[in-house]
């Protein structure tokens, strides 16, 4: 039976198939095992001639580092075809200096950073951004105009990187410039997009503070804003968030939470009555940042913040307790917390905790 | 008669070798879509650390599910470990689901915990909780003390009274690295929408530990485990990294996977339904965003996150691989409104017909072509050098694959870095076309028996 079927030409070139292919699968196999071992071999190369060109340049580098060496120690040891392997060693031990030994390194690493200027226009946004961030640690000022251009990334990847790069200088320019990217990174996380523009720069503060005020500025970018001087702590922001809130502009969630997080953080009793006008918000996320703002501001809150403790909402009626913990109202929770009302629960955890 | 026999075979065999076209198709397409993917994933870590200040700075706050039964020998060391996390806000809630083997009294001797109150921030289907507790020494920390319902049951328990904006499912004998949680909330930040994210979980068996962290890798000595190690690699380095990429991401392990509270709660927590309750959820919270025409986003970390020990013998394997199998049919069962279907977009038209056909069934019709295979050549229907032919092709397909897997393994992460842990992978990836494939094809076969049958399995 067997030989009649390979009499068949149909057969036969089925087998044929069957062998060319597996033949072939088979070479490939052979191959991509033999270039592992190629891959394996190449690394551990690669990384013993690192370790053996890292422990060269390592004492040089701490020595310009503490300030009793000369840049041009560095430079005599690195080979021209080296640049651009100093240069990500360069870059983490930068990543943790600061101040003055930072900006020795960077004098010692200029001669190195043509590779990442080069890296600026790669195809790939990975690559482009890993220059930014090079340039931005190792290059300081004197590369601003490039981490500017990169700004203008079409990656966002790309342009992130640059505006975290460029948060760094007190420059009111470059502050508004990036501020007016925001809108164009629409999924990143508006807390992520605050970090990076958190600043202890005066110059940036106002920055932000000026979108608070700006009628035009659209919502998300607000809320990006107060994030942003939230977690930069700036204690001038009060004035600016409470006129954002008092305008009235925003139907949004995100922008009036932002701001009432900032007040909560920034302001002072006289904002307030400003804050209560939310308590009453029928949207969850406000009325809990309302609650815990008007908490931490208003001079009597306390039996606002018992109201709140029973609100259908668990957000809104944990950030009262929490308030009134903040506030030390101890008796007030300790009654709560033996009643039968819905915010008992939250006052026994609050006072659990406490407690602990 | 004996003519529709030999026609019955010959299709048989017609069925196992189209099958075989198409899955291994899949598998390689999926497996070049990964390889992109995990390079640039790689060109991307090297532009920002998991510690870079502006990332951890807006992390936001996550919960840690930690769901036990009868894990007294485990369960304070895992809780420690989470106590470590690098992480700037973070919870624990442990949850002991009626063990029977003193776990939850190890754990209150252990931290000191107190009965306490904690606040419901939902209210999902579970078996009520008996007791909160808290320990002064570590406010992060919560335990849940319960009767015995199951996992699904212990998770929504605990996600009931998740009090953060995302929370993580870990499994007890999970050992999650130090920068787990930093690295699996990174997709959270760059993506507003992004609701669920897995991370890759390798294999801890004979790995140096100490007080519940890695300190060393090692290449397990079990020869079972070792191929668990290549298929591990296979499938979270390959497979789910590149159905992630295709936006057709199904499954998050339950061992390992961030989630957002909010998403999840809406979607009605975990079900009981489904033995494969991480399945079943990621398959619920596609079908209802899309459904809703909601963005959202399902995500995959390919960097190591998370370590968990796996079966060193055949009848814990074959468990665990029927167990697996049936989930995977359950989870597709309770959602079949999807499978071609194009409302559902790429999940209807791509990943459920995938899965629904190729995988489902796959086992089946892999059992039956070893047999159909073997009868057909002792009748003389088969020609030795076709059989032969067709063996290295298909042992030639399955090398590739499991190379191809190697060497982005190579190319990134290596975490096994001697010579000889290399050799051994490679001989590995040859040798398990000779029997433990064939193995655990019957196991997932048996898996799909038993699911026909309506065999209930446990926790």
């Amino acid at each position: 039976m067997p030989d009649a079927l390979l009499r068949d030409p149909r057969w036969g070139l089925a087998l044929a198939v069957v062998v060319g292919v597996g033949l072939v699968l088979t070479a490939t196999a052979l191959g991509l095992a033999a270039l592992l071992l190629a891959v394996r071999y190449r690394s551990r190369r690669s990384e013993r001639m690192f370790e053996r060109l890292r422990s060269t340049w390592e004492l040089a580098v701490v020595r310009i580092v503490n300030g009793r060496g000369e840049a041009r120690e560095l430079w005599e040891l690195v080979a021209p075809n080296a640049h651009a392997i100093v240069l990500p060693y360069l870059l983490r031990f930068a990543e943790r200096l600061r101040d003055e030994p930072l900006e020795r390194l960077r004098v010692a690493a200029q001669p190195f950073l043509e590779p990442a200027v080069q890296d600026l226009s790669n195809r790939l946004p990975e690559v482009r951004a890993g220059a930014v961030r090079t340039l931005e640690v190792l290059g300081g000022r004197a590369h601003l105009p490039a981490l500017r251009s990169a700004l203008y990334d079409p990656a966002p990847l790309v342009a992130i990187t640059a505006a975290q790069a460029l948060s760094r200088f007190d420059d009111p320019g470059l502050a508004g410039e990036i501020v007016e990217h925001v809108d164009e990174w629409t999924t990143w996380d508006t807390r992520f997009l605050g970090s990076i523009l958190a600043t202890p720069q005066p110059m940036g503060l106002a920055v932000l503070r000026s979108v608070l005020l700006d009628p035009r500025a659209p919502p998300r970018r607000v809320a990006v804003a107060a994030t942003a001087l939230r977690l930069s702590g700036d204690t001038e922001a009060s004035g600016a968030a409470t006129a954002a809130l008092r305008s009235g502009r925003f139907q949004e969630r995100e922008p009036i939470a932002e701001l009432l997080r900032l007040l909560a953080v920034t302001g002072d009793p006289a904002n307030a009555e400003t804050v209560r006008r939310f308590l009453g918000s029928p949207d969850e996320a406000i009325r809990s940042q309302a609650t815990f703002a008007f908490g931490r501001l208003a001079e009597e809150p306390c039996s606002e913040l018992m109201s709140a403790a029973g609100d259908p909402s668990p957000w809104v009626a944990l950030n009262a307790v929490r308030a009134l913990a903040h506030r030390e109202a101890r008796a007030e929770l300790s009654r709560l917390a033996a009643s039968e009302r819905s915010g008992a629960p939250f006052a026994r955890q609050v006072l659990d905790r406490e407690a602990g | 008669m004996s003519g529709f026999i030999l026609f019955f075979l010959d299709s048989v065999n017609l069925l196992v070798f189209a099958y075989f076209v198409a899955l291994n198709g899949v598998y390689l397409v999926v497996t070049f879509v990964a390889f992109r993917a995990l390079a640039q994933h790689a060109r991307r870590m090297q532009v920002h650390s998991p510690h870079d200040v502006r990332w951890v700075r807006a992390a936001p706050p996550v919960t840690m599910i930690v769901p036990l039964y009868n894990e007294v020998d485990g369960a304070v060391q895992t809780a420690r470990a989470l106590l470590a996390q690098e992480y700037p806000r973070f919870e624990i809630i442990l949850v002991d689901d009626g063990s029977e083997d003193g776990t939850g009294e190890a754990l209150i001797d252990e931290f000191g915990f107190e009965p306490s109150a904690r606040v419901q921030t939902a209210d999902l289907p579970c078996v009520p909780v008996e007791a909160v507790w808290h320990t002064p020494r570590h406010p992060q920390l919560t335990l849940l003390t319960k009767a015995k319902s199951g996992k699904p049951d212990a998770q929504n328990a605990a996600l009931n009274y998740c009090q953060t904006p995302l929370f993580c499912v870990v499994d007890g004998d999970t050992l999650v690295e130090r920068e787990g949680l930093l690295r699996l909330s990174r997709p959270f930040l760059e993506d507003r929408t992004n609701i669920a994210t897995g991370g890759v979980l390798r294999i801890l068996n004979d790995c140096v530990t100490d007080a519940g962290f890695l300190e060393e890798v090692r290449f397990p000595r079990s020869l079972l485990a070792r191929f668990q190690v290549l298929e591990y690699i296979r499938g979270f380095l390959v497979g789910r990294i590149g159905w992630a990429k295709l936006d057709m991401l199904l499954i998050i392990s339950g061992a390992f996977g961030m989630f957002r509270r909010e998403a999840v709660v809406r979607a009605g927590g975990f079900s009981h339904e489904s033995i494969g309750e991480d399945m079943e959820l990621v398959v619920r919270l596609h079908m209802l965003h899309r459904r809703e025409k909601i963005p959202y986003r399902v995500s995959f970390v390919p960097d190591p996150v998370a370590w968990t020990t796996v079966p060193e013998t055949i009848s814990m394997l074959f468990r665990q691989r029927s167990r697996w199998h049936r989930g995977l049919i359950q989870s597709l069962q309770l959602h079949g409104e999807a499978f071609f279907n194009p409302r559902y977009g790429r999940i209807g038209l791509g990943a459920f017909v995938h899965y629904g056909v190729l995988e489902r069934w796959g086992p089946i019709v892999e059992v039956v072509g070893y047999v159909a295979f073997l009868v057909a050549a002792l009748l003389g229907r088969l020609s030795l050098a076709f059989a032969l032919a067709f063996l290295a092709l298909a042992i030639g397909f399955g090398a590739l694959l499991s190379l191809l897997a190697l060497l982005m393994e190579e190319l990134t992460f290596r975490r096994y870095d001697s010579w000889r842990d290399l050799g051994r992978l490679l001989l590995v990836a040859l040798l398990e076309n000779f029997g433990y494939r064939q193995m655990v094809a019957f196991m997932r076969a048996s898996g799909s028996i038993a699911e026909l049958r309506g065999i209930k399995d446990r926790w």
